[in-house]
């Protein structure tokens, strides 16, 4: 294969891989298929022009008016307004970068954004082969596409993930190998044989460095993507996981919930005024998806504005609506605290809503995670307080994301479903189950602690459902959820504040009434609120989940929550939860995040591997050179190459001239023993070049031990950081390769 | 003196060890007389190996004549010195046919050029009719008076010195028989240690007198024959004819060089690299010699001249410009 085929399929495996980083960004994936047609087109006439030697400048305009062409064809099949034809692609460009910024990714679909990106992918192609054929710096290729990740990465604050960057990875490493395989066969050219297209014998060695890196990384990476989702985040991992299935980069309000239930100091952080009676319970945010790590967060689908969608799953929207003014203080999160059903809210900032958990998150630049501090809004919802009656006949309904909310995990533990068909075997229809498990949790068995066990995924709630049976709201919360999934009740885990303390005509709410609560789903009542946490945290449960309402004579319809509500704020949610009892460094002993350090030891492990591959191909190729199963001429002349490297890589110049006067002034530079050698080893370039034979056998196998010699020398006088640099970062693979 | 005009045929074998070891002695008889001058010698000896002729240029007192001498005396060969000067004949160059009274016959006396070694005193200062009787001698290497040819013995080589000063009256030799010799050389001025070496080595005696020589006629036939064994590998050529026509090729150059010049720079090439002991030309000896062959066959551009570039700065430029052959 020709050199410069091997580079021009190498940049188009590199950009072909990288236009997968711009997933995220947008729904309709179309544009991928559009982009590498204009890939594939780009590189293979490339690949031609450069056969027919062509200059670099030809081929590149030969480029950029494909380029050109082909977005012009492109958008002329879109609709646009504009009279000329590059009138007509500004139109277009210019409606997807509109779209784009009235858009959060990832975005829906539009002309205008497919050409941006079949624009910009179409740029990178011309913009790597520029660099690695054009300028032959194939070192700095990495450059273009990490743009196309980087764009992701920053430019939108989306989570690219681990496969964006194994693909931009996997691209450069293909670019660095087919660089290799073209200096190696140059290097080999002319020596052992008169084809100048054949692949010298040091070829499998560049084959065999490409292996021992790139292998290695690739499994690696790919045992980290498989174990991401899994062990993401302990907890309720809200870990959007790898691959970048969310596309904001959201915070775990799970891993908040700990840390502030066990503050030192109880501070009030959100004051509100409410015309509900008996206060508002504030969500941040619900947790729909199940795993062995416990509940956790899914991609949304965000729409911007401040009026929310249709309520999920309720038949007729109650007509009462609840105002709150909302004051948040020195609290930060990136989720707006709402009570549910939120249908309306006033407050200052960009913020987006989720449709089917009507979670509402900053969507600005900047630090979201500061979103509410300080902030003052007021909202407008309705409650759910369903007739506890009613409710007791009510079948479990299917919710839009029945497949996240309603999925009943293949590794669930046989003993968690056990449990919950036990408890629930006495109840006929699913929210007497659901109110069953409410109660059984309630029951005197179990004990509130802020003092958990690690985590809060099966295994932690094997061990909180059948063994300790001591938790907090997160275990309970996630406790129950679990089992109505596993009685095929819809399930999720909201968090957010218990209603605080009443103090005038405003609620204090503190930073220990942090709370978790599950939210089942019934046919035309939509999510409802459920709480089994213990009375001694959170007082009554909901009137319209105790066991059997429905047979009381207690009809609770004159205000079905005037009793948990007027009992949750009379008693001190967090009470038990003395300081002393529970310090921070228990919670911090739970909290240990296995999956970032895993995914952060894989990435570093993965740097160290990118970083270390420049060394190994050097010294990959210095064993090559200095093997000794080449014919003589062949391996002087790979001595001399090797030398001259070194002499490259320790910052030296290579002189030019012949090997007698380039052996005169690099000897120069050494002491007086390694200058004789190095005259020795110009002698024997020499005789080895120009001499009828060379077949001087004992010079041959002393040649590596007179290279060696002579790197020593080069290395002895050089600063330690000049000679560390020498050996991770080579300048002779960066360095342009000498003209043919 | 014996003279045979005949090419002799007892040519021994002489292998590049044995050039080696009698040109060191040779070179070690010369500088005996002439101090400090080791590149001036060896190029010398490189134009005796490579069956050239020379030509050294240089002011008057610098040694032109002691060097041509001293090679001539170190060589246990015919040595004849020519005093140039107008009304220099050809026929002193050539030799003449005489009516001989006693056999009834003509008899040809040989002129100055029947020697090995011919010493050309200031050969700008004869008439170009004589200058031209002896060139074309010299590149024939035979002699025609009178219907007769005779053939110069080998070797032979023709040391011509010219002067650059006291140019008036003077008949410069112009530029295609200045072609005619391999090297020319300079001998410049001596360092101050070798002037003081030269103060006592010549205070008292006279070391030309007590030069012996050190080999003969036929060992010279015999390492000429060795020199042309010297192995020239194909990129070594390559390089030559780069070199000769980066000179042809050069704004800096009105005249470039000749393909005579190429033929010269490779036959040089070759002597230098057995005076080296190589059985090889590497592509240093190519460059060494590029100057002292091709700088007095070259005509520098008027720019060049105005820039007040020598000639030697553009051939050295020139060789620069030509990369060295990285590869067989």
């Amino acid at each position: 294969m020709r050199s410069t085929d091997r580079s021009g399929l190498a940049v188009m495996v590199s950009v072909i891989l990288a236009s997968f980083t711009a997933r995220p960004l947008t729904r309709d994936l179309s544009f991928l298929g559009v982009s590498w047609v204009l890939v594939l087109l780009i590189g293979i006439v490339t690949m031609a022009l450069r056969r027919a030697r062509l200059g670099a400048g030809a081929v590149f305009g030969t480029q950029l008016v494909l380029l050109a062409g082909f977005v012009a064809t492109v958008a002329g099949g879109m609709s646009g307004e504009g009279e000329s034809w590059y009138a007509h692609i500004i139109s277009v460009w210019a409606d997807g970068a509109e779209h784009m910024q009235s858009q959060a990714a990832p975005m829906a679909p539009n002309d205008g954004v497919k050409l941006i990106f079949v624009t910009v992918i179409g740029v990178v192609m011309v913009v790597t082969d520029l660099v690695v054929s054009g300028v032959g710096r194939a070192v700095w290729a990495i450059g273009p596409p990490a743009t196309l990740f980087l764009v992701p990465a920053i430019g939108l604050g989306t989570d690219t993930g681990v496969v964006s960057f194994l693909c931009i990875a996997l691209g450069y490493l293909a670019i660095l190998v087919a660089e290799g395989l073209n200096s190696t066969a140059r290097w080999t050219r002319g020596l052992s044989s008169d084809s100048a297209e054949g692949f010298g014998t040091a070829t499998p060695v560049v084959w065999r460095a490409a292996t021992y890196i790139g292998v290695p990384a690739l499994v690696l990476t790919a045992i980290l993507g498989a174990a991401v989702p899994t062990l993401s985040l302990p907890g309720f991992g809200f870990g959007n996981g790898p691959g970048g299935r969310g596309p904001l980069q959201l915070s775990d309000p799970t891993l908040d919930l700990r840390r502030n239930l066990n503050q030192p100091v109880d501070r009030t952080v959100i004051t509100y005024s409410t015309n509900r009676p008996g206060g508002v319970y504030l969500r941040l945010a619900s947790l729909p998806r199940l795993s062995s790590a416990g509940f956790g967060n899914v991609q949304m689908s965000l729409d911007r504005g401040s009026q929310l969608g249709q309520i999920p799953g309720i038949s007729s929207e109650p007509t009462e609506r609840r105002t709150t003014n909302i004051s948040v203080g020195d609290f930060g999160a990136e989720y707006l605290p709402l009570p549910y059903a939120p249908r309306s809210f006033t407050a200052s900032g960009e913020w987006a809503s989720d449709a089917n958990s009507l979670v509402v998150v900053a969507n600005g630049r900047g630090n979201r995670i500061d979103s509410i501090r300080d902030l003052q809004y007021t909202v407008q919802s309705v409650d759910i307080a369903p007739d506890g009656a009613d409710l007791s006949t009510a079948l479990a309904g299917t919710p839009a994301d029945a497949a996240v909310t309603g999925a009943i995990p293949s590794d669930l533990p046989d003993s968690l479903v056990a449990l919950a068909l036990e408890v629930t075997a006495d109840a006929d229809t699913p929210a007497l189950k659901a109110a069953a498990i409410q109660a059984y949790l309630r029951s005197p068995r179990f004990t509130y602690s802020t003092d958990p066990q690690p985590g809060s995924g099966y295994q932690a709630l094997e061990n909180f459902l059948l063994r300790d049976r001591e938790g907090y709201c997160e275990q309970f919360a996630a406790a129950m959820a679990t089992m109505a999934r596993a009685v095929n009740i819809p399930s999720r885990v909201a968090v957010g504040f218990l209603p605080g303390e009443r103090d005038g005509d405003t609620w204090q709410v503190s930073i220990r009434d942090m709370h978790a609560w599950p939210e089942l789903y019934f046919s035309g009542y939509g999510w409802v609120r459920f709480e089994p946490t213990p009375a001694s945290v959170t007082g009554a449960p909901p009137a319209w989940t105790v066991e059997n309402q429905g047979d009381s004579s207690d009809d609770p319809t004159a205000d079905p929550s005037s009793a948990e509500t007027d009992a949750a704020p009379s008693l001190e949610p967090s009470a038990p939860t003395a300081p002393t009892e529970a310090p921070t460094s228990t919670d911090g002993s739970t909290a240990f995040p296995w999956g970032r350090t895993l995914v952060g030891t894989g990435a570093g492990l993965l740097a160290l591997l990118v970083l270390a591959a420049p060394a190994t191909i050097r010294i990959r190729r210095r064993t090559s050179r200095l093997s000794d199963d080449a014919p003589a001429e062949e391996r002087v002349e790979s001595a001399w190459a090797e030398i001259r490297d070194s002499v490259l890589d320790y910052g030296g110049a290579w002189p030019l001239g012949s090997p007698r006067s380039i052996g005169h002034e690099i000897g120069g530079r050494l002491e007086s023993e390694q200058s004789d050698t190095m005259t020795q080893v110009a002698t024997i370039v020499e005789r080895s070049r120009y001499a009828r034979t060379f077949t001087d056998t004992d010079l041959l196998a002393e040649l590596p031990e007179m290279t060696e010699e002579i790197r020593r020398g080069l290395a002895e006088p050089r600063s330690f950081w000049r000679r560390a640099s020498a050996i991770l970062l080579p300048r002779s693979l960066f360095r342009r390769p000498p003209k043919p | 003196m014996s003279l045979s005009y005949d090419k002799p045929t007892d040519v021994g074998t002489y292998s590049l060890g044995d050039v080696v070891q009698v040109i060191g002695k040779v070179r070690q008889a010369i500088e005996g007389v002439i101090e400090g001058k080791r590149m001036p010698i060896d190029l010398a000896l490189v134009t005796l190996l490579a069956e050239g002729h020379l030509l050294v240029e240089d002011v008057p007192g610098v040694g032109k004549t002691m060097l041509a001498k001293a090679l001539g005396r170190s060589i246990a060969c015919t040595v004849r010195r020519v005093q140039f000067t107008p009304d220099l004949l050809p026929s002193d160059i050539t030799g003449v046919s005489i009516f001989n009274q006693e056999t009834r016959d003509f008899e040809f006396k040989p002129g100055g050029i029947f020697a090995n070694i011919v010493v050309g005193d200031e050969i700008n200062r004869a008439s170009p009719k004589t200058q031209s009787a002896l060139l074309e001698s010299m590149e024939e290497r035979q002699v025609s008076v009178d219907g007769t040819t005779y053939l110069l013995e080998t070797p032979f080589m023709v040391v011509a010195t010219q002067n650059p000063i006291e140019m008036e009256g003077t008949y410069p030799l112009p530029e295609a028989q200045r072609d005619r010799f391999m090297i020319r050389i300079e001998m410049g001025y001596p360092t101050p240690n070798s002037e003081l070496d030269m103060l006592d080595s010549h205070g008292s005696t006279d070391p030309l007198a007590a030069l012996q020589p050190v080999t003969d006629a036929a060992a010279v036939r015999g390492m000429i024959d060795a020199v042309k064994t010297v192995y020239l590998s194909p990129a070594v050529k390559h390089y030559i004819v780069q070199i000769v026509n980066a000179t042809r090729n050069s704004r800096d150059l009105r005249l470039g060089a000749s393909p005579r010049a190429t033929l010269q720079l490779l036959r040089a090439s070759r002597a230098f690299a057995a005076l080296s002991g190589r059985d090889y030309v590497s592509p240093d000896d190519v460059s060494a010699l590029a100057v002292p062959v091709l700088a007095h066959r070259v005509l520098p551009s008027t720019d060049a001249q105005l820039a007040r570039r020598t000639v030697s700065d553009i051939i050295s430029s020139a060789v620069h410009s030509v990369n060295v052959p990285d590869r067989r």
